[in-house]
Protein backbone atom coordinates (compact mmCIF):
# COMPACT_ATOMS: atom_id res chain seq x y z
CA UNK A 1 0.00 0.00 0.00
CA UNK A 2 1.54 3.67 -1.21
CA UNK A 3 1.18 6.64 0.92
CA UNK A 4 -0.32 8.00 -2.30
CA UNK A 5 -3.38 5.79 -2.15
CA UNK A 6 -3.58 5.92 1.90
CA UNK A 7 -6.56 8.26 4.01
CA UNK A 8 -4.88 11.29 5.54
CA UNK A 9 -5.63 10.00 8.68
CA UNK A 10 -3.85 6.92 7.89
CA UNK A 11 -0.48 8.92 6.40
CA UNK A 12 -0.65 11.28 9.35
CA UNK A 13 -0.64 8.38 11.89
CA UNK A 14 2.42 6.57 9.49
CA UNK A 15 4.36 9.69 9.52
CA UNK A 16 4.16 10.20 13.03
CA UNK A 17 5.41 6.28 13.37
CA UNK A 18 8.06 6.56 10.66
CA UNK A 19 6.43 3.43 9.51
CA UNK A 20 4.99 4.30 6.28
CA UNK A 21 7.06 1.24 3.77
CA UNK A 22 5.53 -1.37 6.22
CA UNK A 23 1.89 -0.50 5.77
CA UNK A 24 -0.20 -3.54 4.56
CA UNK A 25 -3.78 -2.28 5.14
CA UNK A 26 -6.11 -0.03 6.73
CA UNK A 27 -9.88 -0.58 7.30
CA UNK A 28 -12.24 2.95 8.31
CA UNK A 29 -15.15 2.12 10.41
CA UNK A 30 -18.17 3.96 11.61
CA UNK A 31 -19.47 4.29 14.92
CA UNK A 32 -21.34 0.64 14.14
CA UNK A 33 -18.18 -0.73 12.95
CA UNK A 34 -19.30 -1.09 9.20
CA UNK A 35 -16.28 -0.58 6.94
CA UNK A 36 -16.85 2.79 5.00
CA UNK A 37 -13.21 1.73 3.43
CA UNK A 38 -10.21 -0.49 3.24
CA UNK A 39 -7.12 -0.93 1.36
CA UNK A 40 -4.12 -2.76 1.06
CA UNK A 41 -3.80 -6.65 1.79
CA UNK A 42 -6.52 -7.83 4.18
CA UNK A 43 -5.20 -11.34 3.71
CA UNK A 44 -3.53 -11.18 5.92
CA UNK A 45 -6.61 -10.74 8.32
CA UNK A 46 -7.22 -14.21 7.05
CA UNK A 47 -10.34 -12.79 4.65
CA UNK A 48 -10.57 -11.21 1.12
CA UNK A 49 -14.14 -10.04 1.39
CA UNK A 50 -15.36 -7.61 3.77
CA UNK A 51 -18.98 -6.90 3.63
CA UNK A 52 -19.65 -3.38 4.72
CA UNK A 53 -23.43 -4.18 6.17
CA UNK A 54 -22.03 -6.34 8.80
CA UNK A 55 -19.74 -5.41 11.79
CA UNK A 56 -16.33 -5.86 11.04
CA UNK A 57 -16.40 -7.70 14.31
CA UNK A 58 -18.41 -10.77 13.05
CA UNK A 59 -15.58 -11.21 9.88
CA UNK A 60 -12.54 -10.63 11.32
CA UNK A 61 -11.96 -12.55 14.74
CA UNK A 62 -8.87 -10.49 15.88
CA UNK A 63 -11.32 -7.22 16.36
CA UNK A 64 -13.72 -8.76 18.92
CA UNK A 65 -13.70 -6.93 21.97
CA UNK A 66 -10.87 -4.85 21.08
CA UNK A 67 -12.78 -1.72 18.86
CA UNK A 68 -14.05 0.54 19.45
CA UNK A 69 -10.88 2.31 21.48
CA UNK A 70 -10.78 5.35 22.82
CA UNK A 71 -8.42 8.10 21.13
CA UNK A 72 -5.42 6.59 22.51
CA UNK A 73 -4.02 4.21 19.89
CA UNK A 74 -4.05 0.54 21.08
CA UNK A 75 -1.50 -1.39 19.58
CA UNK A 76 -1.12 -5.41 19.40
CA UNK A 77 2.68 -6.19 18.19
CA UNK A 78 3.62 -9.29 16.50
CA UNK A 79 0.07 -10.71 15.73
CA UNK A 80 -0.38 -13.82 12.97
CA UNK A 81 -3.54 -15.23 11.76
CA UNK A 82 -2.24 -16.38 8.57
CA UNK A 83 0.97 -18.91 9.00
CA UNK A 84 4.37 -17.29 9.08
CA UNK A 85 2.99 -13.97 8.71
CA UNK A 86 3.35 -11.19 11.56
CA UNK A 87 1.33 -7.60 11.59
CA UNK A 88 1.35 -4.86 14.03
CA UNK A 89 -2.00 -3.72 14.63
CA UNK A 90 -3.03 -0.38 15.19
CA UNK A 91 -6.18 0.68 16.77
CA UNK A 92 -7.21 4.56 17.10
CA UNK A 93 -10.21 7.09 16.74
CA UNK A 94 -10.26 10.15 15.21
CA UNK A 95 -13.64 12.34 15.20
CA UNK A 96 -16.39 9.35 14.94
CA UNK A 97 -14.43 7.28 12.69
CA UNK A 98 -12.44 4.27 13.88
CA UNK A 99 -9.41 3.25 12.36
CA UNK A 100 -7.86 -0.26 11.91
CA UNK A 101 -4.05 -0.22 10.42
CA UNK A 102 -2.10 -3.02 9.88
CA UNK A 103 1.65 -3.06 9.46
CA UNK A 104 3.99 -5.58 8.43
CA UNK A 105 6.35 -6.83 10.89
CA UNK A 106 7.12 -10.19 9.56
CA UNK A 107 10.81 -9.67 9.12
CA UNK A 108 11.36 -8.44 12.84
CA UNK A 109 9.39 -10.93 14.32
CA UNK A 110 11.14 -13.88 12.82
CA UNK A 111 14.70 -12.27 13.71
CA UNK A 112 13.06 -11.46 17.27
CA UNK A 113 11.39 -15.55 17.34
CA UNK A 114 15.40 -16.69 16.57
CA UNK A 115 16.76 -15.24 19.34
CA UNK A 116 13.72 -15.62 21.66
CA UNK A 117 14.15 -19.27 21.11
CA UNK A 118 17.75 -19.27 21.79
CA UNK A 119 17.08 -17.18 25.15
CA UNK A 120 14.09 -19.25 26.50
CA UNK A 121 15.79 -23.17 25.73
CA UNK A 122 18.67 -21.66 27.37
CA UNK A 123 16.40 -20.82 30.43
CA UNK A 124 14.80 -24.10 30.07
CA UNK A 125 18.44 -25.81 30.21
CA UNK A 126 18.92 -23.63 33.71
CA UNK A 127 16.10 -24.42 35.30
CA UNK A 128 17.03 -28.06 34.75
CA UNK A 129 20.25 -27.81 36.15
CA UNK A 130 18.67 -26.12 39.58
CA UNK A 131 15.83 -28.67 39.75
CA UNK A 132 18.46 -31.26 39.60
CA UNK A 133 20.95 -29.64 41.93
CA UNK A 134 18.06 -29.08 44.48
CA UNK A 135 17.56 -32.96 44.43
CA UNK B 1 -30.14 -19.08 17.51
CA UNK B 2 -27.71 -16.15 17.12
CA UNK B 3 -23.47 -17.44 17.59
CA UNK B 4 -21.99 -15.39 20.53
CA UNK B 5 -18.32 -14.81 20.09
CA UNK B 6 -15.71 -14.66 22.98
CA UNK B 7 -12.20 -13.46 22.86
CA UNK B 8 -10.78 -16.21 25.39
CA UNK B 9 -6.62 -15.75 26.23
CA UNK B 10 -4.25 -18.82 26.71
CA UNK B 11 -1.86 -17.35 29.66
CA UNK B 12 1.00 -18.88 31.36
CA UNK B 13 5.10 -18.54 31.98
CA UNK B 14 7.04 -19.75 28.11
CA UNK B 15 6.99 -23.11 27.60
CA UNK B 16 4.23 -24.56 29.60
CA UNK B 17 2.20 -25.87 26.36
CA UNK B 18 -0.49 -22.79 25.18
CA UNK B 19 0.23 -23.21 21.76
CA UNK B 20 0.57 -27.22 21.92
CA UNK B 21 -3.04 -27.18 23.95
CA UNK B 22 -4.45 -24.59 20.70
CA UNK B 23 -3.00 -26.83 17.94
CA UNK B 24 -4.62 -30.07 20.19
CA UNK B 25 -8.49 -28.48 20.15
CA UNK B 26 -8.29 -26.60 16.89
CA UNK B 27 -5.83 -28.63 14.39
CA UNK B 28 -6.15 -32.43 16.92
CA UNK B 29 -1.85 -32.38 16.13
CA UNK B 30 0.96 -32.23 18.78
CA UNK B 31 4.56 -31.68 18.56
CA UNK B 32 7.13 -32.56 20.84
CA UNK B 33 9.32 -29.36 19.67
CA UNK B 34 9.11 -26.31 21.72
CA UNK B 35 8.94 -23.25 19.10
CA UNK B 36 8.50 -20.07 21.12
CA UNK B 37 5.72 -17.76 20.39
CA UNK B 38 6.08 -13.83 19.23
CA UNK B 39 3.37 -11.81 19.75
CA UNK B 40 0.20 -13.73 19.48
CA UNK B 41 -1.39 -16.34 16.85
CA UNK B 42 -5.34 -15.93 16.79
CA UNK B 43 -7.39 -18.95 16.16
CA UNK B 44 -11.27 -19.55 16.46
CA UNK B 45 -13.17 -22.72 17.05
CA UNK B 46 -16.59 -23.34 16.76
CA UNK B 47 -18.21 -24.89 20.45
CA UNK B 48 -22.21 -25.46 21.15
CA UNK B 49 -22.90 -24.59 25.21
CA UNK B 50 -25.75 -26.19 26.48
CA UNK B 51 -28.60 -25.03 23.39
CA UNK B 52 -26.07 -21.95 22.42
CA UNK B 53 -23.27 -21.47 19.88
CA UNK B 54 -20.02 -19.80 20.30
CA UNK B 55 -17.37 -18.68 18.24
CA UNK B 56 -14.21 -18.87 20.66
CA UNK B 57 -11.74 -16.67 19.51
CA UNK B 58 -8.73 -17.63 20.78
CA UNK B 59 -5.70 -15.90 21.59
CA UNK B 60 -2.86 -17.80 21.95
CA UNK B 61 -0.61 -14.53 23.72
CA UNK B 62 3.14 -14.66 24.02
CA UNK B 63 4.45 -16.48 27.63
CA UNK B 64 6.19 -14.36 30.71
CA UNK B 65 9.51 -14.72 31.06
CA UNK B 66 12.42 -12.77 33.15
CA UNK B 67 12.54 -10.41 29.95
CA UNK B 68 8.91 -9.62 29.16
CA UNK B 69 5.69 -9.68 30.80
CA UNK B 70 2.36 -9.49 28.96
CA UNK B 71 0.90 -6.38 28.16
CA UNK B 72 -2.95 -5.88 28.97
CA UNK B 73 -3.38 -4.37 25.49
CA UNK B 74 -3.47 -8.22 24.77
CA UNK B 75 -5.88 -8.97 26.54
CA UNK B 76 -8.70 -6.16 25.77
CA UNK B 77 -11.91 -7.69 25.25
CA UNK B 78 -11.29 -10.92 26.92
CA UNK B 79 -13.60 -12.88 28.24
CA UNK B 80 -12.68 -15.48 30.12
CA UNK B 81 -8.98 -17.46 29.85
CA UNK B 82 -7.28 -20.35 30.37
CA UNK B 83 -4.34 -19.84 32.57
CA UNK B 84 -1.67 -22.77 32.08
CA UNK B 85 1.02 -23.95 34.73
CA UNK B 86 3.38 -26.50 34.18
CA UNK B 87 3.45 -28.37 37.60
CA UNK B 88 7.32 -29.70 37.00
CA UNK B 89 8.52 -26.35 37.36
CA UNK B 90 7.58 -24.08 40.22
CA UNK B 91 8.41 -20.76 38.39
CA UNK B 92 5.43 -20.98 36.05
CA UNK B 93 2.88 -21.22 39.33
CA UNK B 94 4.15 -18.28 40.04
CA UNK B 95 3.99 -16.50 37.04
CA UNK B 96 0.47 -18.09 36.70
CA UNK B 97 -0.33 -16.22 40.17
CA UNK B 98 1.10 -12.93 38.35
CA UNK B 99 -0.77 -12.79 35.08
CA UNK B 100 -4.00 -13.86 37.36
CA UNK B 101 -3.75 -10.83 39.44
CA UNK B 102 -2.79 -8.53 36.15
CA UNK B 103 -6.30 -9.55 34.53
CA UNK B 104 -8.15 -8.85 37.61
CA UNK B 105 -6.16 -5.35 38.02
CA UNK B 106 -6.86 -4.18 34.98
CA UNK B 107 -10.44 -5.94 33.59
CA UNK B 108 -11.81 -6.94 36.89
CA UNK B 109 -13.21 -10.68 37.35
CA UNK B 110 -13.31 -12.80 34.84
CA UNK B 111 -14.16 -16.83 34.42
CA UNK B 112 -10.85 -18.60 34.28
CA UNK B 113 -10.09 -22.32 33.98
CA UNK B 114 -6.83 -23.55 35.67
CA UNK B 115 -5.31 -25.73 33.53
CA UNK B 116 -2.44 -27.99 35.19
CA UNK B 117 -0.71 -29.49 32.00
CA UNK B 118 1.88 -32.11 31.07
CA UNK B 119 -0.10 -34.84 32.85
CA UNK B 120 1.47 -37.22 31.29
CA UNK B 121 4.50 -36.43 33.01
CA UNK B 122 2.82 -36.68 36.41
CA UNK B 123 5.72 -38.64 38.26
CA UNK B 124 7.89 -34.94 37.87
CA UNK B 125 4.92 -32.96 39.46
CA UNK B 126 6.35 -30.52 42.58
CA UNK B 127 3.94 -31.45 45.36
CA UNK B 128 1.57 -29.08 47.45
CA UNK B 129 2.45 -25.57 46.10
CA UNK B 130 0.52 -22.53 48.19
CA UNK B 131 0.06 -20.51 45.17
CA UNK B 132 -1.49 -23.09 43.64
CA UNK B 133 -4.33 -23.69 45.85
CA UNK B 134 -4.77 -20.03 45.68
CA UNK B 135 -5.66 -20.24 41.46
CA UNK B 136 -7.67 -23.26 42.29
CA UNK B 137 -9.98 -21.45 44.78
CA UNK B 138 -10.07 -18.58 42.03
CA UNK B 139 -10.92 -20.73 39.28
CA UNK B 140 -14.40 -21.76 38.01
CA UNK B 141 -11.90 -25.35 37.23
CA UNK B 142 -8.73 -26.99 37.58
CA UNK B 143 -8.40 -29.39 34.86
CA UNK B 144 -4.97 -31.42 34.36
CA UNK B 145 -4.56 -31.68 31.23
CA UNK B 146 -2.24 -33.15 28.31
CA UNK B 147 -1.49 -31.76 24.40
CA UNK B 148 0.83 -35.08 24.11
CA UNK B 149 -2.20 -37.69 25.48
CA UNK B 150 -4.82 -35.24 24.05
CA UNK B 151 -5.95 -35.59 27.99
CA UNK B 152 -8.58 -32.80 29.37
CA UNK B 153 -7.93 -30.61 26.39
CA UNK B 154 -11.16 -30.43 25.17
CA UNK B 155 -12.93 -30.37 29.12
CA UNK B 156 -10.86 -27.15 29.29
CA UNK B 157 -12.51 -25.09 26.68
CA UNK B 158 -16.02 -26.74 27.18
CA UNK B 159 -15.77 -25.66 30.90
CA UNK B 160 -14.69 -22.22 30.03
CA UNK B 161 -17.00 -21.92 27.21
CA UNK B 162 -19.82 -23.22 29.56
CA UNK B 163 -19.13 -19.73 31.76
CA UNK B 164 -19.09 -17.58 28.73
CA UNK B 165 -22.77 -18.29 27.70
CA UNK B 166 -24.94 -16.45 30.31
CA UNK B 167 -23.83 -12.80 29.57
CA UNK B 168 -24.33 -11.30 25.97
CA UNK B 169 -21.59 -9.64 24.62
CA UNK B 170 -21.16 -9.71 20.66
CA UNK B 171 -24.09 -11.28 18.73
CA UNK B 172 -22.91 -12.26 15.09
CA UNK B 173 -25.26 -10.49 12.12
Amino acid sequence: MSLVATPITIARYLRKLGADTRALAYLELDQSLHVIASGGNLEILGTTTINSNKSITSQVDILVGLIPTGTAPVIIANAQMVKDRFFDLHLFKELERQWVLLLDSTESARNLQADQQVRLNNALLLEQEQKSEKK
Amino acid sequence: MSILQRKVCMLGSYAVGKTSLVRRYVDSIFSETYTTTIGVKIDKKMVTAGEQQLSLVLWDVYGEDSHQSVVPAYLRGLSGYILVVDPTRETTVQSAVKLHQMVETNFGNKPFVLALNKSDLKDQWIGEQRDLSYLEDSAIARIETSAKTDTGVDEMFDNLAAALVPSNEVVLE
